[in-house]
């Protein structure tokens, strides 16, 4: 039997997440569930009453039961309780919970209490959830001694970790004490791939025999959280692709305050399908946006597109024309247009050298001749649209699928666009046959596809130095 | 696993066809088992095929594409020939060998160089092929009408068999097969019209040199030599000159008719052979490497219901007792100014910023109940005073809990309280930590079931900025 073969047939892993009472037991399943949708969570003690169950798995197969456990309220009389049992023979702790156990109906009181034991009795480790802005005080304490007679591994996961450092070192203390060193820090609320990895990498130290297994469920949920990421990154890409390469020809007859806001209407409906798509692809339901300080609300953006305001937020210049959200493009510089085709072979991607291309550039030329003007979404829309999905981007990325209530965060400033926007805008610019914006393309352009697939590994990781603030 | 192209093109029309809408299939059901997620979408697919039908329309396109080809083939067969026999009967008997092997040759070798020019350069089988393409185009087009279904396959079908890599070789291996068909079709008349008619072939120049066409035909024939072709010799070249008529000699004739056959053979036949047999093996090699990419939208949320990362949510031990009652309405509470002065005060569990409230002064305060053994030491205290009101203080953003219940029943009972009052100390709001007015509420409901009334619950809002912030 080869080593594949005998994780195949293992068990799944049964872990017990047990902990006082609203520390955050069920958010932590939840996060791990990437849903919202399991168990009950609020902002009060008592919330879960039962053990509920849900099983993770990797490439089809079980491998982690996660176990939701009501809360430790009274820990210090059952500890009294379980101290004046006298089991027969060897008096250790899991006898102790065997003998209190069997008389379970005697203790009433302990309901919930007991519900846990059971459960961790029987399960191969215990994740212990710390709300860290407690202090350490005695119930936590007699709460680990109590879980330490089961006798099973047991990992202290110290949630809400972005409050306060200082509490952190006092729990990591109190942890010691107890020599109970492999802690996790996990915020449930504000958390990102890195700390999952890091529970299971705990989970592997102290599960050595399923070691194996935990990796494979590893690899499996890193590979899966990588290729949401660039689904999402794709999606940024081809909206910014098709809104910032949308071109349309100016008739003398047209109704410009018309025609301005049909593209307007187009853009925001782009807008909007690919802010649905995201969320989507998060798993990102209407009661997670509820408790996420995103400003989306019902698969929208609370603020338009096109009011100044959001143009100010994001730091951009809402003076002039800029404001109206498209404007009539005076022809096509074709000299950049011709550069383009050399700059973007530079940059790696297959860009216009195709027939198609050829074609259009000689389409261009005769517009120039004939004096055509084209309506087009302007800088100022197309910066602000990349700016949004960004920081959509960002945020999604620091996902929680658990948070309870508005999570404060400080407001920071959007960041901004990488100095290599005006190059991408161009190149866009310069390629009106790769819009969708008026109705799907006919023919796939090679060109199109290269170049969002760059674009979509820009989005995805887009420059980090701190460049200075490009003006589009 | 890897799939097969086959599996994968299938995979595309499915896709195509469902985000057209012209299909829509019942969820997929998550089944055990190793299968990767792939095979898992094929085993659907295939499903979805025998369920609707649509053997007819997956393989509508690929039908079309040949009998498109077929009618190309004969096209190319009827062209070549003609051209031959244009070529060979519009002059007579007398047949002049270098014009005739232009025309046989020249656009041939041409629109091989111009395929290759576009292979290298621009990596598309580009110019050479564009009427192909062209002509192609007009076909997609034609083929993209009709019943919405097969529309969507069809498109999907395009989009994987004619579109990168896999569409560049197959447009080269057609436009590679079309010339070959030509150049045989051409060979063959040429044969026939050899076989049955006799020919005087001579060369004939105004402007260039005689020694030129010498040499020509030395080199064109040094290949043909090789290949046991036989060619005319030096002396046979300068006999076959315009206005030298004293030839007519029959092996010259074979020489000739010997050395247009193998100039067609070696440098039109043979290296369209080769061109088409090199883009069919890069054709299939592309098609092996097909990237389906499983990070688009549609099929993450294919992942999602096939091989769900997490399963079998379930409640194991459920809850038979009743749920706890949410907290009554808003608590009301008494003004702190109101407990007697002479009351003790002893506070349970709450933190070090808060412990003592002003009120408390040195000689009544009995200290902090932290734990199991801090609550015997205030409750023996109180055995040895004399009955007094006490005051159990506690911090009013904790959530109490069955333990604090019976914690402060404890100290209610006692003989030597005489009346008991509750005390919430509420910390200055900070970032993080939740308002919680319905904590306050749970408190009140605390009081309540302690017996301590409503008048006897206050709030003391503090403001220890100044403090220390040290824990307990």
């Amino acid at each position: 039997m080869t080593a594949t073969d005998a994780t195949a047939e293992q068990a799944p892993i049964a872990l017990a997440v047990v902990g006082h009472t609203n520390t955050g037991k069920t958010s932590l399943i939840r996060t791990l569930l990437r849903s919202s949708r399991f168990g009950a969570v609020r902002d009060a003690a008592g919330t879960t009453r039962h053990v509920e169950a849900a099983t993770l798995t990797a490439a089809g197969q079980a491998v982690l039961q996660l176990f939701d456990t009501p809360g430790l309220e009274d820990s210090i009389a059952l500890l009294e309780v379980l101290q004046a049992l006298r089991p027969v023979g060897a008096a250790a702790g899991r006898e102790r919970l065997a003998l209190l156990l069997q008389h379970a109906a005697d203790y009433p009181d302990f309901e919930q209490e007991i519900k846990v034991v059971r459960q961790a009795a029987c399960s191969d480790a215990l994740l212990y959830v710390v709300d860290i802005r407690e202090p350490v005080l005695g119930k936590y304490r007699d709460e680990i001694a109590i879980l330490s007679m089961a006798a099973r591994p047991l990992i202290p996961v110290f949630n809400f970790i972005q409050s306060d450092r200082q509490n952190l070192q006092r729990w990591r203390r109190a942890m010691a004490d107890f020599n109970l060193h492999a802690v996790v820090e996990f915020d449930t609320v504000a958390f990102d791939f890195e700390a999952e990895k890091r529970l299971y990498q705990k989970l592997q130290t102290v599960l050595e025999a399923r070691y194996a297994q935990l990796q494979a469920l590893l690899d499996y949920r890193r590979q899966l959280w990588l290729s949401l990421q660039r689904s999402a990154a794709h999606q940024v890409a081809e909206l910014l692709v098709d809104i910032a390469s949308y071109r349309r020809p100016a008739a003398a007859g047209d109704d410009a305050d018309a025609v301005l806001e049909d593209i307007r209407q187009r853009v925001r409906e782009a807008e909007r399908r690919c802010l649905l798509q995201v969320l989507n692809i998060f798993e990102f339901s209407e009661a997670d946006l509820q408790h996420h300080p995103l400003p989306v609300a019902n698969g929208r953006w609370n603020r338009d597109l096109f009011a100044p305001e959001t143009l100010k937020e994001f730091g951009l210049d809402a003076g002039s024309a800029a404001a109206k959200g498209a404007v009539v493009g005076a022809g096509i510089d074709l000299m950049v247009a011709g550069l383009s085709l050399g700059t973007a072979s530079a940059a790696g991607a297959l860009i216009g050298a195709t027939w198609s291309a050829l074609r259009r550039f000689g389409g261009d030329l005769l517009a120039r001749v004939k004096g055509q003007r084209w309506y087009c979404v302007d800088n100022n829309t197309a910066a602000l649209v990349a700016l949004r999905q960004l920081q959509l981007l960002a945020a999604l990325l620091q996902r929680g699928h658990a948070a309870q209530h508005k999570i404060a965060l400080q407001r920071q400033a959007p960041p901004p666009l990488p100095p290599d926007w005006p190059q991408r805008l161009q190149t866009m610019r310069n390629h009106p046959q790769w819009s969708r914006l008026q109705g799907p393309a006919q023919d796939v352009d090679s060109g199109r596809s290269a170049f969002v697939e760059a674009l979509a590994a820009w989005v995805a990781q887009p420059d980090k130095e701190p460049a200075g603030r490009v003006s589009p | 696993m890897e799939v097969s192209f086959r599996d994968k093109l299938l995979l595309e029309q499915v896709r195509a066809m469902e985000q057209a809408g012209a299909l829509r299939l019942a969820a997929g059901q998550p089944a055990a088992g190793s299968a990767s997620l792939q095979q898992r979408l094929v085993a659907r697919a295939r499903d979805a095929v025998r369920q609707h039908d649509l053997q007819g329309v997956v393989g509508h396109a690929a039908a079309a594409a040949r009998g498109f080809v077929l009618l190309l083939v004969l096209l190319a067969a009827g062209l070549g020939g003609a051209a031959v026999y244009r070529a060979v009967i519009g002059d007579g008997d007398t047949l002049n060998v270098y014009w005739l092997l232009l025309v046989l040759l020249g656009f041939n070798t041409l629109a091989m160089a111009l395929w290759l020019a576009g292979i290298l350069l621009l990596r598309a089988a580009g110019p050479g092929s564009a009427p192909l393409a062209v002509l192609w185009r007009w076909l997609a087009l034609r083929l993209l009408r009709g019943e919405a279904r097969r529309v969507a396959a069809d498109r999907g079908w395009l989009r994987v068999c004619h579109h990168g890599a896999a569409g560049r070789w197959w447009l080269s291996s057609l436009s590679h097969g079309l010339w070959l068909t030509y150049l045989c079709a051409g060979s063959v008349v040429l044969l026939l019209l050899l076989m049955t008619r006799q020919y005087d072939f001579v060369w004939a120049t105004t402007i260039l040199a005689d020694h030129t066409f010498v040499m020509l035909t030395g080199a064109l024939a040094a290949p043909l030599q090789l290949l046991g072709f036989s060619v005319p010799d030096l002396q046979q070249v300068q006999l076959s000159r315009r206005g030298m008529e004293a030839l007519a000699a029959a092996d010259l004739r074979r020489a000739w008719a010997s050395f247009l056959l193998g100039s067609l053979l070696v440098y039109g036949l043979l290296p369209r052979l080769l061109l088409l047999a090199l883009c069919q093996v890069l054709q299939a090699l592309a098609r092996r490497r097909y990237p389906l990419d499983l990070t688009l939208p549609y099929y993450l949320a294919l992942q999602r219901q096939l091989m769900p990362a997490s399963y079998d949510w379930k409640i194991v031990d459920p809850d038979t007792s009743e749920a706890p009652s949410p907290p009554a309405a808003t608590a009301v509470f008494a003004r702190a100014a109101d407990i007697p002065a002479q009351a003790l005060w002893v506070g349970v569990e709450t933190v070090q910023t808060l412990w003592p409230p002003a009120a408390a002064g040195a000689a009544r305060d009995l200290g902090q109940i932290t734990g199991a053994e801090s609550l015997a030491a205030v409750l023996a205290h109180l055995d040895k005073l004399a009955p007094a009101t006490l005051v159990v203080a506690v911090a009013a953003d904790r959530l109490p809990d069955r333990g604090l219940k019976r914690t402060l029943q404890k100290l209610c009972a006692h003989t030597a309280v005489a009346g008991s009052w509750l005390a919430l100390l509420k910390a200055p709001p900070s970032a993080g930590q939740p308002a919680g007015e319905q904590r306050l509420d749970a408190w009140a409901g605390l009081a309540r079931r302690c017996g301590i009334g409503a008048g006897r619950v206050t709030l003391i809002e503090s403001d220890c900025d100044d403090r220390d912030r040290r824990h307990g």
